[in-house]
């Protein structure tokens, strides 16, 4: 993780996407794994119908016990603004299950302050993104890239898809103790 | 004299050389483009994203390589659907121009319809929605580029919802009827469409008929959708519906709606009746 520092000094949250992308590709021995993180879209806008009538809205709050606990006035007087307004954040993460908004958000995740996660919400991740296309020395930083997923592989990861990729990713960060700093 | 003549004679071998070599390299990138493009499409449907998205990003670059050394409608048409797939829309825009310039006849035509989606989302982020759902209307009537008419419809039907959801009574009732024709038009003259279906199936949601919207849903994820988040929400409302029917129907119906569910829940290879393969624990 030090080495990956050096290139996202505290945003660990960018550790995220990188290692992901560099995993799916390396892991599939393809040869211009570097040409296509540079290509790779972090955070592609989605394209789903987020006009949900309330009554989806609030079956997602109250069928989350976290969401449930932290919204539980709005939830009991179904003030539909209030719901509304962190659905629109919260459903990517809880009801899509993003994992790089997970990553993203890892600490007010982990802290359960889901309020913060709903006001930072489209700044952070604006800001993700304009920090992932500022990344200094590109060789240097694939290089990295392959260490820290040769140390990952070294820890008998064995990749059957994408998603538990993520999930695999997402354990061994955490066992580093890497929250989100940025 | 000799001399000159193997000196000649070596130098128009080597032109040769260099120029069947540049005809292979301007044949291969053609031949890249399409392989990349068509790898795209295909995890794109496998719901591979992020490699599809560095399949279509190759697509272009070999497409763009191509098109700088000899310019075809080919390589422009090629060149502009990659930069489509990638949301690079005033760029494809320019490709089909180009392609279209080069004896692609429905290149203008392409070009046209995304200068059109272009204008109503600019329009729609500027808070003028009503004239933007106009641009959007004619597109999904009349635009006969596909990749546009889905986009016109997810932007008219968002857009539509937002505001039917704040409307009550008749009102709301004959405005999501309307819309819900309109998409069920679309559905019409392309029923292998999944997208379609799921629109059917966010609509049918509002109406609170949640069977229907349910059954739309199903036939959306058999048919495939175009992004893993769309496949996930589409699962979600599954489990919505299935809840809501849970409330809503007596428990002979219930019984058998649930052996109905269960059969698709396996299919699917769900862990439970509310747990596709995709969601934590």
């Amino acid at each position: 993780m030090r080495l990956l520092g050096e290139f996202f000094p505290g945003k660990t949250y960018l550790y995220f996407p990188f290692l992901d992308a560099a995993l799916v590709w390396i892991q599939k021995r393809v040869p211009e794994w570097e040409e296509k993180i540079v290509a790779w879209k972090v955070w592609p806008d989605p394209d789903y119908i987020a006009a949900k009538p309330d009554a989806f809205v609030l079956e997602f709050y109250r069928s989350h016990s976290v969401l449930n606990h932290a919204f539980l006035k709005a939830v009991e007087s179904e003030e539909k603004e209030v719901l509304r307004a962190g659905f629109l954040r919260l459903y990517p993460i809880f009801g899509l299950e993003d994992p790089f908004l997970r990553g993203l958000f890892h600490d007010e995740l982990a802290a359960g302050n889901l309020a913060a996660v709903v006001k930072e919400f489209d700044d952070r991740v604006r800001k993700a993104r304009e920090d992932i296309k500022r990344v200094p020395d590109k060789s240097r930083l694939f290089r990295n890239l392959k260490a820290c997923v040769e140390e990952l592989l070294s820890l008998g990861v064995t990749v059957l898809s994408q998603t538990q990729v993520r999930s695999a990713i997402e354990k061994w960060l955490e066992e580093k103790g890497c929250g989100n700093e940025g | 004299m000799k001399d000159n003549f193997r000196s000649w004679a070596a130098w128009r071998t080597a032109g040769l050389l260099v120029v069947s070599a540049l005809m292979v390299s301007c044949a291969s990138h053609l031949r890249e483009a399409k392989f990349q493009y068509a790898q795209g499409t295909e995890l794109r449907r496998a719901y591979q994203t992020d490699q599809a998205l560095a399949s279509f990003s190759r697509a272009r670059l070999e497409a763009e390589r191509e098109s700088s050394r000899r310019p075809s409608a080919q390589s422009f048409m090629l060149k502009g659907l990659a930069e489509l797939e990638l949301n690079r829309r005033m760029e494809a825009e320019n490709s089909f121009r180009k392609a279209f310039a080069h004896g692609f006849e429905k290149g203008e035509e392409w070009a046209e319809g995304l200068s059109l989606l272009g204008t109503a989302v600019t329009l729609e982020r500027f808070g003028l929605e009503e004239a933007a759902s106009g641009f959007y209307l004619y597109l999904i009537e009349k635009s006969k580029f596909r990749p546009v008419t889905i986009l016109a419809a997810r932007h008219h039907v968002e857009n539509e919802l937002l505001q039917i959801r704040d409307l009550e009574g008749d009102k709301r009732r004959a405005a999501l009827a309307r819309l819900l024709k309109t998409v069920q038009r679309l559905a019409g003259k392309e029923p292998s469409c999944g997208f379609y279906h799921y629109l059917q199936s966010q609509i049918r949601s509002h109406q609170e008929e949640h069977r229907s919207s349910l059954e739309s849903a199903v036939l959306a994820r058999e048919l495939g959708l175009p992004q893993q988040e769309i496949l996930r929400d589409n699962d979600n409302q599954i489990i919505f519906c299935y809840r809501k029917l849970k409330e809503e129907l007596d428990p002979i119906q219930w019984e058998s709606f649930q052996t109905f569910y269960m059969q698709w829940a396996r299919r699917w290879n769900w862990r439970g009746p509310e747990e596709p393969e995709w969601k934590r624990r």
